[in-house]
């Protein structure tokens, strides 16, 4: 085949151009750490790169969401766990004041202290989380849960949130899980009864309560229990997200990010094949003066 | 037998001859760089000597080395390429302006995470203030991407108005060498009218054939003609209300005006129009339908639930009436801005602390609710960036395989029109031999007479 100066020429400065068109990508490449940054470069790369990218946007949304519950529910086990305790301090008051040897200074003792210990109670069914929400209303988060006398006057709506595709759990405990209402006995009322009986002295009624405080306790604590069981299902579904946004870091990395050492092997490879185009143009030039 | 004057007329013609050939070579090698030119070679022929023992040689004329049938690839491959190129290249322009214009996914996937952190503490205000910003950042990034798309096929337009008045200048020009054909026979004008109709095919694409009588005539697909001999038509565009106010293109020849849009599929031009008038409104449906879909699917959740204030029956987004043109009226409703407080988190008659309304919302982020039902939301917006990167990838892939054809081409072009100045150098050195042997001559034909006219 007949080749002419001109074309040689043209074909050396197309080497050349193309030879710095590959070593700019490699550069670029190895200095950016992504290898896909626009669609058309893989656009099958750069679309499964976007899916992870929003599953992990999504994610990061929903490991906030379980933060957050959880903090509520660590409020909620704090505040079940005051109620426990004045329960547990009532029935052991009230075994005291149903004691025959106990005097008449001592069971005003004993009264005034149940009567904190049903306030105390009440107080920590009335607990708020930081943004002001009454834990235990159920849906009624803008009015306290229990009223004064420990009237509940929220009702049995629970939360739950979305912690996976599809997949949601219930993140709060109604108040009305203290109450009758809840499949057992009214807590408070519990704690109420024990203080109207000390104040009539009524030591039927004091014996009475103290069946009641018994049954108000493992009520408290079986709902401290499933409190705990949500609990423990949002740590294990934060878990599972953590290592599925871990997979979904190392998926994005292997579709669009540039492997360092190919990127530095290409770079160099590309360095020398340029370098190799333009000691061929220069011969060429030179072979080609008159 | 020759006579002596007989041989100085054959030293004569001859030292033509070469000298002729020494022009030839000169003119190749002045135009060893200019493009499209095609190298020469003088046509030298023996002539008989009749009764005489020798007649000599004469030039017979200049031969153009050339070949109609590879210019006509060359022409094709140039359309290919161009076309090829126009599309990449007005994808690309797409793409960076969608992709610059935000993350669409994480647009879609930024505002059902946002409810999602409202469904944890519905009355939370900064929350819901969050989700309602997220809804209207939602409603920006549509717009943006819908503002991308329309802003690339205006510039599309534009360079199509540009690259039609060059084309316009490159039909003249084949026109005008026509007529010189017709009238001289020059190889420097059929070269011209080579490179013209090269790069009016680099625009525009079309076939251009070389008639018996030697004029050029070129064609665009579909038949319209836009050179026939002298005869040149040119290439209008004017804005057409039914292509959204784009330039339609027309051939026209006089009085005749022939609408060529939807016909033309070659160069830098069809490139242009296929980006403008199939990739960007595919796209733009696309971005509308997604915009309609996500309005209609939260809107009908939204007002099945009520927001804290216990009210329910209100639009999250301004519902619209038509998918045409959703994605850039996408609005959030405006009481919605002026009071989070309408969001609809909770079932109707619950307190405000209930969250099975943005519950809801969120859920319909994990259903195939787009796209005809095949694709979540979040896909759907990566779907439609994919497609204009997928498409832009082919199109690159198109024209480096085109490029690749044409510089085979170019070689076998090269191979037989291309001036080769070592071979034009060898070339000067026979004929400056071949002169200085004819000088020679006819030196010693002169010296031979010389020597007759003193004897006499």
């Amino acid at each position: 085949m007949r080749i002419t100066e001109h074309r040689m020429i043209e074909l050396a400065a197309s080497s050349i151009s193309q030879g710095r068109e590959r070593v700019q990508r490699s550069g670029e490449e190895l200095q950016t750490g992504v290898r896909v940054s626009r669609p058309s470069q893989d656009p099958a790369a750069w679309a499964q790169a976007r899916r992870a990218e929003a599953a992990r946007q999504i994610g990061a949304g929903r490991s906030e969401v379980i933060a957050r519950s959880q903090e509520r529910l660590a409020l909620a086990d704090t505040a079940l766990g005051t109620i426990g305790d004045a329960v547990t301090r009532a029935r052991e008051l009230a075994v005291t004041a149903a004691s025959d040897t106990t005097s008449p200074e001592g069971l005003a003792a004993i009264l005034a202290e149940v009567r904190e210990l049903r306030q105390a109670a009440v107080a920590a069914g009335n607990t708020r989380a930081t943004d002001g929400e009454y834990i235990f209303s159920g849906s009624r988060t803008d009015q306290p849960a229990f009223a004064p006398d420990g009237t509940f006057q929220g009702d049995d709506v629970t939360r739950s949130v979305e912690t996976a595709d599809g997949l949601s759990q219930t993140v709060t405990l109604s108040g009305a899980a203290l109450t009758a209402a809840g499949g057992g006995v009214d807590v408070f009322a519990q704690l109420a009864a024990l203080e109207t009986a000390l104040v009539a002295n009524d030591h039927a009624g004091i014996g009475a309560a103290m069946e009641g405080l018994r049954a108000a306790g493992l009520q408290t604590s079986s709902a401290r229990a499933e409190g705990g069981a949500h609990s423990s299902s949002l740590l294990t579904a934060d878990e599972t997200q953590r290592t599925l946004d871990d997979s979904l870091v190392a998926l994005e990395t292997r579709l669009i990010g540039a492997d360092p050492i190919a990127a530095a092997s290409e770079l160099a490879q590309h360095s020398q094949a340029l370098e190799a185009a333009q000691v061929v143009a220069s011969r060429i030039i030179e072979l080609t003066k008159p | 037998m020759s006579s002596l004057f007989g041989l100085l007329h054959l030293g004569s013609n001859a030292l033509q001859a070469q000298n002729a050939g020494i022009a030839v070579t000169a003119n190749n090698v002045a135009n060893a760089g200019t493009p499209g030119y095609s190298r020469q070679r003088i046509d030298l022929e023996s002539l008989t000597g009749g009764t005489n023992l020798a007649g000599g040689v004469h030039a017979r004329g200049v031969d153009r080395l050339s070949s109609d049938l590879l210019a006509g690839r060359i022409r094709n491959n140039a359309s290919s390429v161009s076309v090829a190129d126009g599309f990449a290249g007005a994808l690309v322009d797409l793409e960076s302006q969608m992709t610059a214009g935000g993350d669409l996914s994480g647009m879609v996937a930024g505002f059902f995470s946002s409810l999602g952190q409202v469904s944890a503490a519905p009355t939370d205000v900064n929350l819901r203030d969050g989700a309602v910003h997220a809804a209207q950042a939602l409603t920006a990034g549509l717009h943006q991407q819908a503002a991308a798309v329309t802003g690339a096929r205006v510039q599309s337009n534009q360079r199509i108005r540009d690259n039609l008045t060059q084309a316009n200048q490159y039909i003249r020009d084949i026109a005008a060498a026509n007529r010189e054909i017709g009238i001289s026979d020059d190889p420097v004008l059929k070269d011209r009218r080579d490179v013209a109709s090269q790069k009016l095919a680099e625009l525009v694409g079309g076939t251009a054939r070389i008639d018996p009588d030697g004029q050029m005539r070129v064609t665009l697909t579909g038949g319209a003609v836009l050179v026939d001999g002298i005869r040149a038509a040119r290439l209008e565009s004017s804005p057409d209300p039914a292509l959204g106010n784009m330039d339609r293109i027309d051939v026209v020849d006089g009085n005749d005006h022939r609408d060529v849009t939807s016909s033309f599929d070659g160069g830098r031009v069809g490139g242009e129009l296929r980006m403008r008038d199939e990739t960007a409104p595919t796209a733009l449906a696309q971005l509308d339908q997604l915009a309609f879909d996500i309005t209609t699917r939260v809107n009908d959740i939204h007002r099945q639930n009520a927001g804290t204030d216990g009210v329910s029956g209100r639009d999250l987004f301004v519902q619209p009436t038509l998918v045409a043109g959703a994605a850039a009226a996408m609005a959030v409703d405006p009481g919605m801005l002026a009071d989070s407080s309408r969001l609809a988190t909770g079932s109707p008659g619950t307190g405000p602390g209930d969250n099975q309304g943005a519950l809801a919302l969120v859920g319909l982020a994990d259903q195939p609710l787009a796209d005809g039902g095949r694709r979540t939301f979040v896909d759907a917006g990566i779907e439609i960036v994919a497609e204009v990167g997928r498409s832009a990838s082919e199109a690159t892939s198109d024209s480096e395989f085109f490029t690749a054809q044409g510089s085979q081409l170019a070689g076998l072009r090269d191979s037989m029109s291309g001036v080769s100045l070592q071979e034009e150098m060898s070339n000067l050195s026979q004929f400056q031999h071949a002169v200085e042997a004819q000088l020679q001559f006819i030196t010693t034909v002169d010296q031979l007479l010389g020597s007759i006219i003193q004897d006499l």
